[in-house]
């Protein structure tokens, strides 16, 4: 009885060891929404600020698809992800994760949409007229490809591959956009938020381009830790990233990411996209999110 | 001196300070340097890290099948690596030419970003891919180019640079090593001058007080110094001088002292009149250097003063001769307040003038020997061998003069003690016999009925035997009259004895046995009171002594004891040996002695006991004690009794304390 006592309290101490231990440096996942270089310098003076005021060191992780996220999440023993509104779906249901905060833009926006765009020189006027074309998608774990799906869908097709007369991914929302507007693709599918960007920064793209269809709003990114990430740890992230906004220091590294702060999220942040996988006859269970 | 060395270290200071400060100057711009060549070697660091970066991420281009595998994080952190490299050049100042290479570095770096990220993210479109692969190679190739350009550019930068601070460093140890050298050299300039400048005079100065110390006083240095140096020299040699001067002067005074002294001296020791002045005319010669010296006196009479002692360097007739009339002196005396009369070239105002003459005297001089305001007497010398006669020559004189009377004063006093010794003696003598005379007065009258009672039972018995018969009754009578008579005749025989004046006979002394006769003689006088006599005979040596004058003493004592006592008590007598002394004590439980009497029963005549009294008991036996090197020691209250003691030295110890020794005592033995 006694040894196993002991046996527990040493236990408990090692768990707790390797909590504190563990809890030094986060290993958290982006989805290469655009170009992953600049994605994770993007993200440093976050880092930064965290370790900061935290003590905690944040390292991030990239992979090239953004469903590998989900695969790699065990596997590269992450303790979280900045998850997009298809991932994070996927990962709450598949992986279990809790969402902790998701961004704020300058607009007070915390959503997105995702849009379907064509050159305006593609004689493409409604999203029938879309079939035989050549198209550009981001990434196939991309919100913006499961509207593609659902608006397919209900045009009552089921493979990309049939409707278009070709179709590829960039794996990054500002490529995707520049790939129609130089002619490589008539369609295209992006997520509002940088197609907007662009249009802001580049005249061209509202002059070349115009959006065909327009999806409801999605989470845009959303914070999300493992399921068994310490409460104590996690309260501290969460306070830290929440008051972000109310310090000089925060706001440079939000400024950054063109955030104006973060939020709390929440689990049903993600039912519209729940909807939208359902309205598209998506099921999750096995969708081929990886390409 | 002192402004040359003010300025010789003013001069040293400043070439050190500017050394000091052109080191400095160097050694700052050196450390600029230093910090340009740190800083430069930091930036090719950074280059290196960032070609290590494009390297690697080349080598993945180039060799990676898939755009991604395991290693994908550490391409991508090479990647962003790269990049913040080209952005840490960035932020650094640069020259223009700099800064157009690194801004298009950026621009490179930008572009390699995109295509590396597109040809890593793109898929479905292989040829699209393969673009970006292609595009992203080249321009990483071109990175590496560029990179390397700026490398040789930046070395030889370095090389210029390091080349320059080589040439610092070198330059700022010349400096310091010509500063060092230069301040050394110019400071042992300034210590070799100014050690010679020193060290010159000082040597000289050195060399001086060594003559001055092996007694050559007066010495003067040779060398003429210049400045504080000269000043010092010239003030050592008036020093010098000086001090000879002073010398001299204390030797002289040494010798003329040590002649008076030894002349002065022989005064006090000698005691006869001739041998005074004969020491003192021929001290006078030695002292002023004289050829004719004598003391003139004044004459019995009073009206002349003439030589009556031998005098020194005048022919015998001639000194006796040689008078002047007292008041002739006495006005000399009065006129000059007893100053010395000092005659050098003309003796015609000296008072010996016609002697003078005969005597072929040069110079003259008189000293005044005055007592009480009045000249007693003249000294006169005359004929100073070497020159005049000085007022030092007439204070010398005149100590010799104040020497002389008080030797005449010692003379006359020692002649006149004598005298009075003698007187004291007789007088002493005269007081002894009185005092025996009064002891024998005091004892008769004590006496004398002892004596009638024997006389009245040698009459009675006579005539009894006038009409007695019976031969064995006559026979018997006979015996008693013959014993009557031999005690009368004892008695009468001891104060005979007693009453005799006696030459002091010194011989060893039984004191026991002096006191037993004492006891005996008193014992007549207590036989009608009730006066009880304790005797404790102690284990005593003989004494050295005069017996009859000892007796005499412990007579004294137990006859006061006993009048003291009046009708009864006890009288003690006791003997003991203390310490070197033998003890005798005589104690009584009479009235005592009042204290404020204590002080005089020694004293001759004093007595309380009116005609019945002489007063001189104690006195004499006191001059007794103290001829016999003893001690008297009186303890006494007044109502409870005295006890004298008189210590006499065993063997030949000579007295070491003063002779009596008074105190009022409360623990006597007491008898009621
Ligand atoms: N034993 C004694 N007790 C009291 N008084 C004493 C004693 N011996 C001496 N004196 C005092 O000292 C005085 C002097 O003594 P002394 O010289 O012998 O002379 P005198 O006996 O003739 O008086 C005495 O008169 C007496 O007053
Ligand atoms: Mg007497």
């Amino acid at each position: 009885m006694i040894r196993k006592t002991i046996l527990a309290f040493f236990l408990v101490l090692l768990v707790t060891a390797n909590a504190v231990a563990g809890e030094k440096t986060l290993l958290i996942g982006l989805v290469p929404e655009e170009n992953i270089f600049r994605l994770i310098e993007k993200n440093l003076p976050l880092a930064a600020y965290i370790q900061k005021k935290t003590g905690i060191k944040v390292q991030f992780t990239i992979e090239p698809r953004y469903g590998d996220i989900i695969d790699k999440f065990k596997t590269k023993q992450m303790d979280g992800a900045f998850f997009n509104a298809f991932t994070g779906f996927m990962a709450l249901s598949k992986l279990g994760v809790a969402p902790l905060v998701r961004p704020i833009s300058p607009g007070g926006l915390v959503t997105s949409q995702s849009v379907i765009f064509v050159r305006k020189g593609s004689g493409i006027r409604s999203l029938s007229d879309m079939k035989g074309k050549r198209a550009v998608f981001v990434d196939n774990a991309s919100a913006s490809y499961i509207y593609l799906l659902y608006q397919l869908h209900h045009l009552g097709f089921k493979d990309t591959g049939q409707f278009f007369s070709g179709y590829y991914f960039t794996g990054n929302n500002e490529e995707t956009i520049y790939a129609v507007l130089d002619g490589m693709a008539d369609v295209g599918l992006a997520k509002s938020r940088y197609f907007e960007q662009l249009a802001a920064q580049d005249p061209l793209i509202s002059e070349m381009l115009s959006v065909l269809a327009r999806s409801g709003d999605l989470p845009d990114i959303v914070l999300c830790l493992r399921k068994d990430f310490p409460a104590g740890t996690k309260a501290l992230l969460e306070r830290t990233l929440l008051n972000m906004r109310y310090d000089p220091d925060g706001i440079q590294a939000l400024r950054i990411l063109r955030y104006s702060g973060f939020e709390k999220a929440k689990a049903s942040d993600f039912s519209a996209m729940a909807k939208l996988a359902a309205a598209a006859g998506i099921n999750i269970s096995n969708y081929r999110y990886t390409r | 001196m002192k402004k040359r060395l003010i300025y010789s270290l003013f001069l040293l200071f400043t070439l050190f300070t500017l050394g000091s400060m052109l080191t400095i100057v160097y050694i700052y711009r050196t450390t600029f340097s230093l910090r340009t060549l740190i800083a430069l070697h930091r930036v090719e660091i950074i280059r290196q890290n960032l070609v290590i970066s494009a390297q690697t991420a080349q080598t993945h281009l180039y060799t990676i099948g898939t755009p991604y595998d395991k290693g994908f994080d550490e391409v991508v952190r090479h990647v962003v690596n790269l990049d913040s490299s080209v952005h840490i050049c960035l932020g650094c100042h640069h020259t223009p030419e700099m800064t157009a290479r690194l801004t298009e570095m950026n621009r490179l770096a930008e572009d390699y970003k995109d295509a590396f990220s597109n040809f890593i993210t793109t898929s479905g479109n292989q040829r699209q891919a393969e673009r970006f692969r292609m595009e992203a190679i080249g321009i990483g190739n071109t990175f590496l180019n560029k990179s390397q350009q700026m490398a040789f550019i930046a070395n030889n930068r370095l090389n210029d640079e390091t080349l320059t601070v080589m040439q610092q460093i070198s330059n700022s140890r010349i400096i310091l090593l010509v500063t060092l050298v230069l301040s050394f050299c110019i400071a042992l300039v300034i210590a070799v001058t100014m050690t010679r400048q020193i060290t010159g005079p000082v040597n000289e100065l050195v060399g001086a007080t060594r003559h001055i110390k092996s007694g050559e006083l007066g010495y003067i240095i040779p060398f003429k110094g210049k400045g504080e140096f000269g000043e010092l020299i010239d003030s050592f040699n008036d020093m010098s001088l000086t001090l000879k001067d002073s010398n001299e002067k204390i030797l002289r005074y040494l010798h003329n002292l040590s002649d008076l002294y030894s002349i002065t001296i022989t005064f006090h020791s000698v005691s006869s009149m001739t041998d005074i002045f004969k020491e003192l005319s021929e001290g006078a010669l030695e002292l002023t250097g004289a050829q004719q010296s004598g003391i003139l006196l004044r004459e019995e009479n009073g009206d002349f003063f003439s030589h009556m002692y031998p005098a020194c360097g005048i022919p015998e007739e001639t000194i006796y001769s040689m008078r002047i009339k007292a008041p002739v002196i006495e006005d000399l005396y009065n006129s000059s307040n007893g100053r010395a009369l000092i005659l050098n070239d003309d003796v015609q105002g000296s008072p010996t003038s016609a002697i003078d003459a005969q005597l072929g005297v040069r110079n003259v001089m008189f000293v005044w020997v005055g007592h009480k305001g009045r000249p007693i007497g003249a000294m006169r010398v005359a004929n100073k061998k070497t020159g005049d006669f000085t007022e030092e020559d007439a204070r010398l004189l005149a100590i010799l003069g104040n020497n002389f009377s008080a030797a005449l004063e010692n003379v006359r006093l020692w002649e006149s003690l004598k005298l009075q010794m003698k007187e004291l003696k007789n007088t002493q003598e005269q007081l002894v016999q009185a005092a025996k005379f009064a002891a024998i007065g005091e004892l008769a009258s004590n006496v004398a009925h002892e004596i009638n009672n024997p006389l009245t039972s040698i009459l009675g018995y006579a005539q009894l035997m006038r009409e007695d018969e019976d031969m064995n009754n006559i026979r018997r009578d006979l015996d008693i009259i013959e014993k009557e008579s031999l005690r009368a005749r004892d008695i009468v025989n001891s104060l005979l004895e007693f009453a005799r004046k006696k030459p002091l006979k010194m011989g060893l002394v039984d004191i026991n046995k002096v006191l037993e006769s004492v006891i005996e003689l008193i014992g007549v006088q207590t036989k009608d009171s009730r006066i009880r006599i304790a005797a404790d005979w102690g284990n005593i040596p003989p004494i050295k002594g005069d017996e009859d004058q000892l007796k005499q003493v412990f007579l004294n004592l137990a006859s006061n004891a006993v009048f003291a006592m009046g009708k009864s008590g006890t009288l003690g007598i006791k003997t003991f040996v203390l310490g070197d002394f033998v003890n005798i004590q005589v104690t009584d439980t009479g009235k005592g002695i009042p204290e404020e009497l204590m002080g005089r029963i020694f004293e001759p005549f004093f007595t309380t006991k009116n005609e019945k009294g002489t007063g001189l008991g104690l006195s004499i036996s006191y001059k007794i004690v103290q001829s016999h090197n003893g001690l008297f020691e009186v303890e006494s209250a007044a109502g409870m009794g005295s006890r004298f003691t008189v210590k006499l030295p065993i063997g030949d110890k000579t007295l070491k304390v003063r002779p009596i020794s008074i105190s009022p005592s409360a623990n006597l033995p007491i008898e009621s």
